[in-house]
């Protein structure tokens, strides 16, 4: 039933809150931006489940040499992944400004990028080596991003707590200790967590996709790709609570949430470096498998 | 004997000698002081005046081209004892007095705010001003005065300007608002700030917080009329002292500072407001004194409170930092004392100089005119004619040049030789 799924459902979906959104200026209707949200999430989850079926269709269509086309690797499935991408940037922006019409400029790039697709659709893939390659790259990038933000967010974090208790201690205006304001540090710490959270999902899911393209699976259970993903769980957790939990989002807890990301990382990094995960053996074995 | 043509006075009394109960007695309004000097003008017509009276001190600066015309102390105390309706014999000890350069250096001083309850205060270079703005509408004021007051904000800017005297806040209300706030947020233009209680401080700090940029200011008073007033003054909206609550769960900084004998929010109270607000951050600084938020308060996750206490640890280090630069505002005051002193005893030379210059001038031309009429006739030419008057007016500039040289470097010197009296005596050039 899933497979049935096809480009004309989400589009339909984005489509109408696209028309949800444009009727704004013009007539009152009630509970306008819980329809515009349940059909842009019913679109994200239609063009989610088309990408996993897409997916699995190119895996299983794969045989086991490194010169078939790979996964992810052409025009098509990326526009999608781009498009699904600017849809949940769209749909987190709905919900936490639920009054604006930032729909009028997000939508339209959602639908053209989709357009997109479908024009370049019958463009030759690359192989899976090339796909690999390009993957492996972008996992880096996003996971060097994730791990950055990460560490910024656990040092203002500290910031944010040494200034906070200099301050409930009735220590201000100290020329000799000057840190930024409580309301600056706490913005970047909120914003840093949110930042390290989607670099990271980005990145496991490059690496996912890179992994399956190089070596057709996913060894989830080795420390390499297990104690990233436990990074990713609670980035995930991090953000979801703060996101929901009013008081997470304020002062010192989202402090205590950037430093335990900070744990995380750490145990992240170990797990990364003791595997071998990442480094020259794991290059030179993906290269010779990669060879025909 | 020494003489001083132009005469500086001051007369009067400030913080440093007298309680304010006899400050106040001798205090004018604005209205009274455009009185006052309008009948010392009637009394002492060829005498410039300027008249200050704040808070924290009156005093009367009086000057004169001529020494003569310039009333003494005990006429001034006098003029002021009959303005305040207040007997003589009772401002004789109160009051203090100064003369000549000593007024210049005081004026200097005030105005800079050295001498000022608080140093480095912002108010008082402003007061002077308008001291003698009020005094130049009522024409009460001349050259001596119109250089004398403009020399004193000019050396008040270089104070400012040289020494770091100014910078430090010392007030209460500007330490919280100046150096407290800027710790905890960015800006104040989008936060919602509730201010409890519509006194004097209130004002002014009301007037910090939109020099600090805030916009949204809710003001909650027991009396609406005034905190009305304040709204109206200042801009801002008053709310009901019942919502007082309410408004508290929306702020984002709050000021207070009522007269209450007892706490205007306990913890009780302020438990449902902490619970509505998610933890946000919030400042409360407690200027009232007794406080009026419970001290437990600020035990809460994501609340500051602040007493008056908490800062005034502040307002002392930083009075203590402006009363080290001291020192070079006073080396700055007795610079600008000096070269304004040199310049003002230069121009009390000029009458003499000129009356000098006629009279040579007038022997100059007799004796001119009695060769002509003698050497009249067909040898003497036009040309013999302007010879012999350059020759004249060559002689006289040359007689005169030593002479008035040297009283020019004796006026700057205070006039220490008395050239000035010599050159009077040996010439009969009258006063």
């Amino acid at each position: 039933m899933l497979s049935r799924v096809t480009v004309s459902c989400f589009v339909g979906s984005y489509l109408i809150a696209m028309a949800l959104e444009l009727t704004r200026p013009m007539v009152r209707i009630p509970a306008r931006t819980v329809l515009i949200a349940t059909t842009t999430l019913l679109g994200l989850v239609l063009q989610a489940i088309y990408l996993s079926t897409l997916a699995r269709t190119e895996v299983d269509g794969a045989g086991g040499m490194l010169s078939e086309p790979g996964l992810f690797a052409d025009w098509y499935s990326w526009s999608l992944l781009l498009a699904w991408a600017v849809a949940m940037v769209y749909f987190v922006l709905l919900l936490r400004r639920p009054e604006t019409t930032i729909g009028y400029f997000l939508i339209p790039p959602v639908l053209g990028l989709i357009f997109l697709a479908v024009m370049v659709r019958q463009w030759a893939p690359f192989n899976r080596a090339e796909a690999a390659s390009l993957w492996r790259m972008i996992h880096g990038i996003a996971m060097l991003l994730g791990a950055a933000a990460v560490l910024i967010g656990f040092v203002v974090g500290l910031m944010y707590l040494v200034q906070s208790m200099r301050l409930k201690r009735k220590q201000p205006g100290s020329r000799g200790l000057r840190l930024p304001t409580l309301e600056w540090l706490q913005k970047l710490s909120r914003g840093t967590l949110v930042f390290s959270t989607v670099a990271v999902a980005g990145g496991t899911l490059a690496g996912v996709i890179m992994t399956l393209n190089a070596q057709g699976e996913v060894s989830w259970t080795s420390r390499g790709i297990l104690f990233p993903v436990c990074l990713l769980v609670w980035l995930l957790a991090a953000t979801v609570i703060e996101f929901f939990y009013r008081p997470a989002r304020q002062g010192r807890k989202v402090a205590y949430l950037t430093l335990a990301s900070f744990g995380f990382l750490i145990l992240a990094m170990a797990g990364v470096l003791a595997s071998g995960h990442g480094g020259v053996d794991s290059q030179r074995t993906g290269s010779r498998e990669a060879a025909p | 004997m020494k003489v001083d043509q132009v005469k500086l006075e001051m007369i009067g009394c400030s913080h440093k000698n007298v309680a304010v109960q006899f400050r106040e007695r001798l205090a004018f309004s604005p209205a009274e002081c455009t009185v006052a000097l309008e009948q010392f003008r009637e009394r002492f017509p060829n005498t410039e005046v300027v008249l200050l009276s704040t808070c924290n001190r009156v005093e009367l600066y009086v000057a004169a081209p001529d020494a003569g015309d310039c009333p003494g102390p005990g006429q001034l105390i006098q003029f002021l004892a009959a303005a305040r309706e207040i007997p003589p014999e009772s401002l004789l000890d109160r009051l203090i007095h100064r003369t000549s350069g000593e007024v210049v250096s005081h004026l200097f001083r005030v105005t800079s705010a050295m001498d000022s309850l608080v140093v480095g205060e912002a108010q008082i270079p402003a007061q002077v001003k308008q001291a003698y703005e009020h005094a130049t509408a009522a024409g009460t004021t001349g050259p001596l005065l119109h250089a004398t007051f403009q020399a004193a904000s000019r050396v008040a800017k270089r104070v400012q300007h040289e020494t770091s005297i100014h910078r430090r806040r010392v007030s209460i209300p500007s330490v919280a608002v100046g150096e407290v706030v800027p710790e905890f947020f960015e800006t104040l233009a989008d936060k919602k700030i509730l201010l409890i209680g519509a006194g004097e401080m209130g004002g002014e700090t009301l007037r910090y917080l939109r020099d600090a940029g805030a916009k949204q200011i809710a003001i909650v008073n027991r009396s609406k009329a005034r905190g009305e007033e304040l709204a109206t003054l200042y801009g801002g909206s008053s709310v009901a002292w019942e919502d007082r609550l309410t408004q508290m769960v929306h702020a984002d900084l709050i000021v207070s500072m009522t007269g209450s004998s007892e706490p205007v929010v306990t913890l009780a109270e302020f438990r449902p407001v902490h619970a509505a607000r998610y933890e946000r951050l919030m400042l409360i600084l407690d200027l009232a004194v007794p406080r009026d938020f419970a001290a437990e308060i600020g035990d809460l996750p994501g609340v500051y409170l602040y007493s008056i206490d908490d800062l005034q640890a502040s307002a002392d280090r930083n009075r203590r930092e402006r009363e080290r630069e001291w020192p070079r505002a006073q080396r700055i005051i007795d610079e600008e004392t000096a070269l304004f002193m040199s310049h003002l005893q230069a121009r009390s030379t000029g009458p003499v100089i000129r009356q000098l210059r006629e009279l040579a001038e007038s022997i100059k031309e007799a004796e001119l005119q009695r060769l002509m009429n003698r050497l009249q006739g067909p040898q003497l030419s036009e040309q013999h004619e302007a010879e012999i008057a350059q020759s004249f007016e060559r002689l006289v500039n040359k007689l005169l040049h030593s002479p008035l040289t040297s009283l020019r470097d004796d006026a700057a010197s205070g006039h220490r030789q008395g050239l000035l009296d010599a050159l009077r005596r040996l010439f009969q050039l009258g006063d």
